[in-house]
């Protein structure tokens, strides 16, 4: 008999559905338009979905829904795809995972075999001895334990994140979830309606069985009231989103949904819940047996894909639900060899369900035993008495619970408390009502019948988009009660959690060592913490820890949840991916000239473009050219811009003429230096600031805090422009670069005109520049800033102009080694979260005559304390290999540290700066630096390496 | 190079338009791309769905400081409430208030800088500084832009919420950036500032977001034909 039945909702529609194909392991499956792989799998004939995580146990379909772990595969090279839930598509690529060498027959099943040197929590008791056996046995474990395979290589494509807003959200597409957003949106609110099938309706839709008894839609199918629904809904413009899974409530109203590729950020003035319930499995012997299935996964697989569960069927059930699966699956032409209806009078239904008129054997006091099967089922045993029966299908339809998972991360941790509560009716927690703000309502609630959910969904709806309406009629709590861990010794394993491979035998162990809390249970066991996050099993580890405790159920109260509440693609997580890359006007020269890059923060910059010894030598003996636009750049305007500066920074600069520019360092109100470079006045009320490349967003805030007026002020009038990004700014370094500059202007550059830390404007190769005298590589100078757009453009005229004069780009590590051969000092790299002016050697930029400054107090403490250590230069043998963050030591401890070592070809040996001990910070001092072979001994010096005196900056 | 050659502006992006194949001309001292191949290709693609380009030339100005409202009243925009934009009477410029104290001036391509002088006041405390160099502007059109836009943007952006003529100070993708919605044509646009040190990770997050969109280049030839067409108040602007 074909695994296609010949009836049910959608089988009208199947001869118009399209065929087509994909592969499964590489064998070709063929499928239907609309099938879900899982579908397409089952009808084709596989019954193994997949092995468990640590026993390798073969799992076959169970929920159909995408709550459980049964049927996860790789789907395209993404793992843990859910085929029962993932639409088939043509030409898809889907292999099994965790299992070697196939499905079938996997020799990791193996491990079954050892479950007794494998009890739950075994990690954490073996492998301790000898030292290292678990690096060993961890990498084993996780070879074959874990879910399938990140893909390696190459980033996939789609991912991506959206923000989105909406007025309602609505999670869940079922009746009552469909009542909310239609009664919200007809109110006139913004309606967003996110369900995880591929269409809203909920366990509706294909239910061409149950008709409406009451309302506006009596008399209608429950198939035809969902799409009456559904189309509702879009025809009053409510979004529906599905195939969208809603994994997280975040704080500030936000809710995370993953929907195929993309992680929505949805923000929400309202949220209805609408989540449902689902068949809760009861634990037996076998329970994990392919061919074992909830009797709503039948149904779907019955309905929404006209694909028939098995061909001889068990039901075991305990409410009129059950009997009622056990006619549709007779009328889908499946052989029902016995319905067990825990329930002693067990006829409560069968008028209704028409099932007597099957001639179906239906059994009162009876439950499931035990499930007999090698791979997959073949027969199972009722108790009590031990009836056994012939099949290929277990139905499991004895009971609800509700689908909380979102429910429980805005919920609290103690029954009563919050939106959980615990029913003991139904013997299950459930929503217990709403805050206003996140409200709960249909099968969430504990309704049951279609008319009850549509009754509260609309109540809710209106509710939500404060408009006047009904108030929700109380759900009934119709759940029934039924035990979950069924009764009897049957050999075999009973698992509680099917993510994990935990049994009620570990549960017991594990409470047996003393972990008799439902919270240390669950981390000692790692029950409840596989894909379903407990959805699945949470009741019946509860259950099976009360069996083995003696306390109630209800004591093991859920803990408030975490998002995600379902396992999300990491693609989708982060697709965000936002991580800027910030490139100066001249990138694309730099690597036109073969420049290899360099990631400096945020910033792509030159490193090197020949050879540092090169560009160096170019530098002190000819001209280079250095790309600086990553330097921060402030524009200070105002009549108090000048007190402006000189309260955030460390010296003075009111006493600076228009056309004059000094080095100059702010430090925090703990004196601690936070960042340094150059204010220049360019008019009165004008200034011009350079910053450190990552210090600008830094000192801009200083400076704008620092405007902002005081209790009852008035504010300063001074304006901070960061024009970072609109200066292109180049370093034209070297003894000829007077030279070169000068054949590019008209501008008299003659060290009368624009002496050493001179500023003006001046036009260069065409364009508006301003121009500045400064020293950092200790040479003839001239800092270029230029409009952005024209940086190219001047960068290209230098290095022509240049040409006659041996001109070359030189990168930021060939700046290194001029900078520290002249003992200038870099912010972050020399200085650390400790450091102060004084200490550093730069006493000289602060000025305690000011009246105030950022820094001031603490820096006049510091001064009359003296600190530990200074920061001084030193030198070493021409080959001396120190990497920077080496110790300083001093009497065979560490006493400082080195934060910047090169070789300097200029001298011939190698220079640096270290931390020293305030006693060895002398001219001539030696102290011993732990360099990469050993202990070096290294002079100590106070000045600059190279020209002491600064003629040549000066020149 | 020829030292003596007039000096030309380029974007960050110049090497990205020379890739894509785009045919560049020279407007206003600045090389921009004029088009991708079909002018009328892109207009139907922005019509269709989502088209984005780089809005090159024309001129930012930033006004800061207490004289921020006489500059509004001295260009007849005082009306213009903060977080709004309008045009300027009689100029080819629009007024984006941010704050009380805070407004850009957006002068279009083809306006006469020597004019610019005279929009600006001689009033206590108030500072205009010339960003043109610094922001890339990226022109958004299309009925998908939201679409696009919600990739990058945690703002509201539903046209209902996020009106003709609004404006935000924003982030996108980890980014600060301006916002802008100035329809053109009957059809949504955005313009999207950001600082041009950013402009080529942008534009990469852009593309990447419209992988699946089907976005498509625009051209400077293609943005003002549809900014001609049905422009409503062209001739006050």
């Amino acid at each position: 008999m074909s695994s296609r039945a010949a009836q049910g909702a959608r089988i009208g529609r199947r001869e118009a559905r399209a065929r087509f194909s994909f592969t499964f392991d590489g064998r070709r499956v063929e499928a239907e338009e609309a099938d879900s792989i899982a579908a397409a799998l089952f009808a084709s004939g596989v019954r193994i979905f997949t092995r468990s995580f640590k026993y390798h146990r073969p799992r076959g379909l169970l929920c159909c829904a995408g709550r459980c772990p049964n049927c996860l595969v790789n789907v395209d090279g993404a793992p843990n795809v859910r085929a029962c839930v993932t639409p088939a598509r043509p030409g898809m690529q889907v292999r099994h995972q965790n299992a070697w060498p196939s499905l079938e027959r996997d020799a990791l099943s193996a491990a079954g075999a050892f479950d007794r040197l494998l009890p739950v929590g075994f990690y954490y008791k073996t492998f301790i001895h000898p030292p290292g056996a678990w690096r060993l046995a961890a990498s084993a474990i996780r070879r074959v334990a874990g879910l399938g395979c990140i893909q390696r290589g190459g980033t996939p494509e789609g991912y991506h994140h959206e923000y989105r807003s909406t007025d309602v959200a609505v999670v869940g597409g079922g009746p009552a979830g469909m009542a909310a957003a239609l009664a919200a949106a007809r109110a006139g609110r913004r309606v967003m309606l996110v369900d995880e099938q591929e269409a809203p309706g909920g366990m509706l839709r294909g239910d061409d069985r149950t008709r409406v008894r009451v309302g506006p839609h009596a008399g209608q199918t429950s198939a035809e009231v969902a799409e009456r629904l559904a189309a509702d809904l879009e025809a009053a413009g409510v979004e529906v989103r599905t195939g969208a899974v809603a994994f997280g409530l975040y704080e500030g109203r936000l809710l995370g949904i993953e929907q195929g590729p993309a992680a929505i950020e949805l923000r929400y003035d309202g949220l209805i819940l609408a989540t449902g319930a689902f068949e809760r499995p009861p634990v037996f012997a076998g329970n994990d047996l392919p061919g074992v299935m909830l009797g709503t996964g039948a149904q779907r697989l019955l309905r929404l894909y006209g694909v028939r569960p098995g061909r001889r069927a068990v039901v075991v059930t305990a409410h009129d639900g059950g009997l009622e699966l056990a006619a549709e699956l007779a009328e889908a032409g499946i052989e029902v060899a016995a319905v067990a209806d825990g329930r002693a009078a067990a006829d409560h239904g069968l008028a209704a369900s028409g099932l007597a008129d099957l001639g179906t054997r239906v059994l009162g006091g009876q439950t499931i035993c035990r499930a007999v099967g090698g791979r997959c089922l073949e027969a199972v045993e009722l108790a009590p008495g031990g009836g056994r029966f012939e099949c290929d299908l277990l139905c499991l339809s004895t009971g609800w619970e509700p689908a909380d998972a979102l429910l429980a991360q805005e919920a609290g941790g103690v029954a009563g408390v919050g939106t959980l509560v615990w029913d003991p009716a139904a013997g299950v927690f459930r929503a217990g009502g709403t805050d206003g703000r996140v409200m709960a309502v249909g099968a969430l609630t504990g309704a049951a019948t279609l008319e009850e959910c549509l009754a509260l969904g609309e109540a809710a709806g209106l509710a939500a988009a404060g408009a006047p309406g009904p108030s929700a009629p109380a759900p009934p709590g119709a759940f029934p009660r039924t035990p979950l861990i069924c009764p009897g010794s049957a050999a075999g394993r009973r698992f509680v959690c099917l993510c994990e491979d935990v049994t009620t035998k570990d549960i017991a162990h594990a409470v047996e060592e003393g972990f008799d809390q439902i919270e240390l249970l669950k981390r000692y066991s790692t029950a409840s913490m596989g894909p379903c996050q407990g959805k699945m099993c949470r009741a019946a580890v509860a259950e099976s820890l009360a069996g083995c405790t003696g306390a109630p159920v209800e004591a093991a109260v859920p803990s408030r949840a975490r998002p995600p509440g379902r396992p999300v693609t990491l693609g989708a997580l982060g697709a965000e991916h936002a991580a800027p890359v910030r490139r100066t006007p001249m990138h694309d020269r730099h690597v036109e000239l073969g420049a290899r890059m360099t990631d400096l923060g945020e910033w792509k910059r030159p490193e090197v473009y020949s050879s540092v010894e090169e560009e160096c030598r170019a530098v002190r003996e000819w001209v280079g050219l250095i790309d600086v636009s990553t330097l921060g750049k402030l524009e200070v305007v105002g009549r108090d811009a000048g007190g402006l500066l000189e309260r955030v920074y460390t010296n003075r600069c009111m006493d600076l003429g228009p056309g004059r520019l000094r080095y100059a360092v702010a430090c925090d109100d703990a004196g601690i230096v936070v960042d340094d470079g150059t204010i220049t006045r360019l008019e009165e009320e004008r200034w011009f600031v350079t910053t450190t490349t990552g210090g600008v967003e830094g000192v801009e805030q200083s400076l704008r805090w620092a405007a902002v007026p005081g209790p009852g002020g008035t504010g300063a009038c001074a304006h901070v422009t960061n024009r970072t990004a609109v200066l292109a700014a180049m370093n034209l370094a070297g003894p000829r670069a007077r030279e070169v500059l000068g054949s590019l202007t008209d501008a008299d550059l003659s060290p009368t005109a624009l002496p050493y830390l001179g500023a003006r404007q001046a036009t260069v190769a065409g364009v508006p520049a301003l121009l500045l005298r400064v020293g950092f590589v200790g040479e003839l100078g001239y800092e270029v800033h230029v409009p952005a757009g024209f940086g190219a453009f001047v960068w290209d005229a230098l290095l022509e102009a240049g040409r006659a004069f041996e001109i070359r780009p030189f990168g930021v590590e060939a700046q290194r080694v001029l900078r520290l051969e002249k003992g200038h000092l870099i912010v972050g790299h020399d200085t650390d979260s400790l450091s102060n002016p004084l200490d550093a050697g730069m006493a000289w930029v602060v000025k305690f005559e000011k009246a105030d400054f950022s820094g001031r107090a603490a820096l006049l403490r510091a001064s009359e304390r003296g600190g530990p250590q200074r920061l001084a230069g030193f030198t070493v043998a021409d080959r001396a290999v120190i990497p920077e963050g080496s110790h300083v030591v001093a009497a065979g401890r560490p006493a400082g540290r080195v934060t910047s070592y090169r070789r300097s070809p200029t001298l011939g040996c190698g220079i640096g700066l270290a931390w020293v001990p305030e006693a060895d910070a002398r001219e001539g001092a030696t102290v011993l630096v732990a360099g990469a072979s050993g202990l070096l001994s290294a002079r100590v010096t106070l000045r600059p390496f190279y020209d002491p005196a600064g003629a040549r900056a000066r020149s | 190079m020829n030292l003596a050659a007039a000096p030309v502006a380029l974007s960050p992006l110049h090497s990205h338009w020379l890739r894509l194949g785009a045919e560049m001309t020279t407007r206003d001292g600045w090389q921009v791309p004029a088009h991708f191949g079909s002018v009328e290709a892109e207009i139907r693609a922005a019509r269709g769905g989502v088209a984005f380009g780089e809005r090159g030339g024309g001129q930012i100005l930033e006004a800061v400081g207490e004289g921020v409202p006489e500059m509004a009243t001295h260009l007849d925009v005082s009306g213009i409430a903060p977080g709004a934009a309008g045009p300027v009477p009689r100029e080819r410029a629009r007024w984006c208030r941010l704050a009380r104290d805070q407004a850009r001036l957006l002068h279009d391509r083809g306006s006469d800088p020597a004019r610019i002088g005279s929009l600006v006041p001689d009033t206590d405390c108030l500072h205009v500084t010339d960003l043109s160099a610094g922001l890339t502007t990226f022109a958004i059109l299309g009925p998908r832009s939201p679409d696009l836009l919600a990739r990058l943007i945690r703002l509201d952006l539903d046209p209902a919420r996020f009106a003709d003529r609004r404006l935000a100070q924003t982030g996108a993708a980890g980014v600060p950036v301006f916002l802008l919605r100035w329809d053109r044509g009957g059809i949504l646009a955005y313009e999207l500032a950001a600082g041009r040190d950013v402009a080529v990770y942008l534009w990469e997050r852009l593309l990447h977001a419209g992988e699946t969109l089907d976005v498509a280049p625009m051209g400077l030839d293609a943005m003002h034909q549809m900014e001609n067409e049905n422009r409503p108040g062209a001739e006050s602007e």
